[in-house]
């Protein structure tokens, strides 16, 4: 069978810049940051104490039954994966079910319930737990809410590569079309894991950034010198990719092409990234979509603010790159929306889309202090319009060591 | 209605927003629409409300009235009646 193109027809977010992809991307092109102080009755036990927050309320989406069953990783993605079948033009009656399936990304899954269950077990001593716990906190959750609220008979699949998850979902969607085995997938990625343990957890590990004291909203400071880490954030993103010429056919917006994707593993250390590993990667993406280096104009950076992961990707950028690594736009978004983890490639992947789309490059927030080490455009501070871009690259790379890399096009 | 049929009729229309008219004696779990995993639920609530340990093994109903049973069973065989 001859490889199939895919278009991405639908988007959908949920995210500390906003609810919806055209503020979220108004949002970034402003500069407008959605990292504060943490508003959780727990900050007071807290070293770190900023995070990017959502503003979400659920009870328009759902009633009180289903948000007994729904963590807020599922309320979540299904916010996001609605946002998306409806600016697909889709009516779900119309869906070709066996046809159509799911791939979603997330790192911690159902965090809240499983947090809130232990602290009842271990704390309260509680005889027994919410009979819904396991699933609403498996894994799975998030992507199988979608499937059932659809009736999707399609794959239905979670991936769980940490910081690559979402990436990886959409990668593995589009080959799905691409070689046949579906006409039409959400896929994006879901993440809540704002909760007391999970923030400890990664106090722990000692990547989270410090607080600018001046202005916490500035703390995350990708590329950067006084960078000091990253900054946890959740949210969710689900696009809609379908098979070209059904998308064509029906008459469905048309967003842009996905023309490039690569996974693979550093295979190195479990949390030091590999510039051999992130430059495979974004070399196989070109392959894939079978496109010189030079045609890519915007990367968004996987930059995560940590002074490891910036001088690695700017170091893996010029590899493969070369010259026109100084030629092309590179941002971290992250900068300004915090780290989704397991929905951090689905939303930068919708900033792409967005970059395409309105011709204009989000910039890098915060970027004060020049590193010599990292010496490319990274837009910084300040968005811009864009010349004649064709081409976006989304990075995502992970701690456990996958990458993903996704190569959009403007249609 | 007696006591227990209330509290549970309470536990019902506010967990899962059902029709209070729905709650019959005869009523099975289909009709009232709730499943097997809602029934557990609302017997943990019974239990944090009246102080009771209702067995897992135990909860076996075919409607609405199987469950008051139960409940009533439990209070006086664990004297919390």
């Amino acid at each position: 069978m001859t490889p199939r193109r895919v278009a991405v027809t639908g988007q959908g977010i949920v995210s500390p810049l906003g609810n919806d992809p055209a503020a979220f991307f108004s949002a970034l092109m402003e500069g407008k940051s959605g990292i504060g102080r943490l508003k959780a009755d727990f900050i007071d036990k807290l070293e770190c104490r900023i995070a990017a927050q959502v503003d979400f309320d659920p009870t328009p989406y759902f009633n009180k039954r289903q948000l007994s069953s729904l963590d807020r990783v599922s309320q979540f993605s299904l916010a996001a994966a609605r946002q998306a079948i409806e600016s697909a033009g889709i009516d779900p009656a119309g869906l070709d079910l066996p046809r159509t399936g799911i791939t979603l990304g997330t790192g911690m899954g159902g965090a809240t319930s499983l947090d809130e269950s232990y602290a009842r077990l271990y704390r309260d001593q509680a005889p027994r737990l919410n009979p819904f716990i396991v699933i609403m906190a498996m894994n799975g959750a998030a992507g199988s809410n979608i499937a059932l609220e659809y009736r999707l008979a399609g794959p239905n699949l979670t991936y769980t590569t940490a910081c690559s998850s979402s990436s990886v979902a959409i990668g593995e969607a589009f080959r799905l079309i691409r070689h046949g085995y579906a006409d039409t997938m959400l896929a994006g990625g879901s993440e809540a894991l704002l909760t007391y343990g999970t923030i400890r957890a990664w106090e722990a590990l000692r990547t989270l950034a410090k607080e600018d004291e001046a202005d916490p909203a500035a703390s995350c400071k990708p590329f950067s010198a006084d960078r000091s880490g990253l900054v946890l954030g959740e949210g969710a993103a689900i696009v809609v990719l379908e098979e070209w010429d059904r998308a064509v056919a029906r008459g469905a917006p048309i967003l842009a092409e996905l023309v490039g994707y690569a996974s693979g593993s550093d295979s190195t250390h479990m949390t030091q990234p590999s510039v051999a590993g992130q430059a495979a990667a974004m070399g196989n993406a070109l392959k894939d979509a079978g496109l010189p280096a030079d045609a890519i104009g915007y990367i968004n950076a996987h930059g995560t603010g940590t002074q490891l992961n910036d001088k690695t990707e700017t170091q893996a950028i010029k590899e493969v790159f070369g010259n026109h690594a100084y030629r092309l736009a590179v941002s971290s978004t992250k900068s300004m929306h915090g780290h989704l983890m397991g929905a951090a490639g689905a939303v930068e992947f919708v900033a792409c889309l967005q970059a395409l789309r309105q011709q204009a490059l989000p910039p890098t927030r915060n970027l004060a202090v020049p590193d010599p080490e990292c010496d490319l455009d990274y837009v910084p501070n300040r968005g811009r319009k864009a010349e004649s871009l064709a081409y976006a690259m989304s990075n995502s790379f992970a701690f456990g060591g996958t990458s993903a890399v996704l190569i959009v096009k403007r249609p | 209605m007696t006591a227990t049929a209330e509290l549970l009729t309470q536990i019902l229309c506010e967990k899962f927003e059902i029709d209070p008219g729905k709650i019959k004696p005869e009523a099975t779990p289909e009709n009232i629409g709730i499943d097997s995993l809602d029934i557990f639920d609302v017997v943990f609530s019974v239990e944090e409300a009246l102080d009771i340990k209702v067995s897992n093994d135990d909860v076996k109903v075919a409607n609405f009235q199987d469950l008051v049973d139960l409940i009533d069973r439990t209070r006086v065989a664990q004297g919390k009646v």
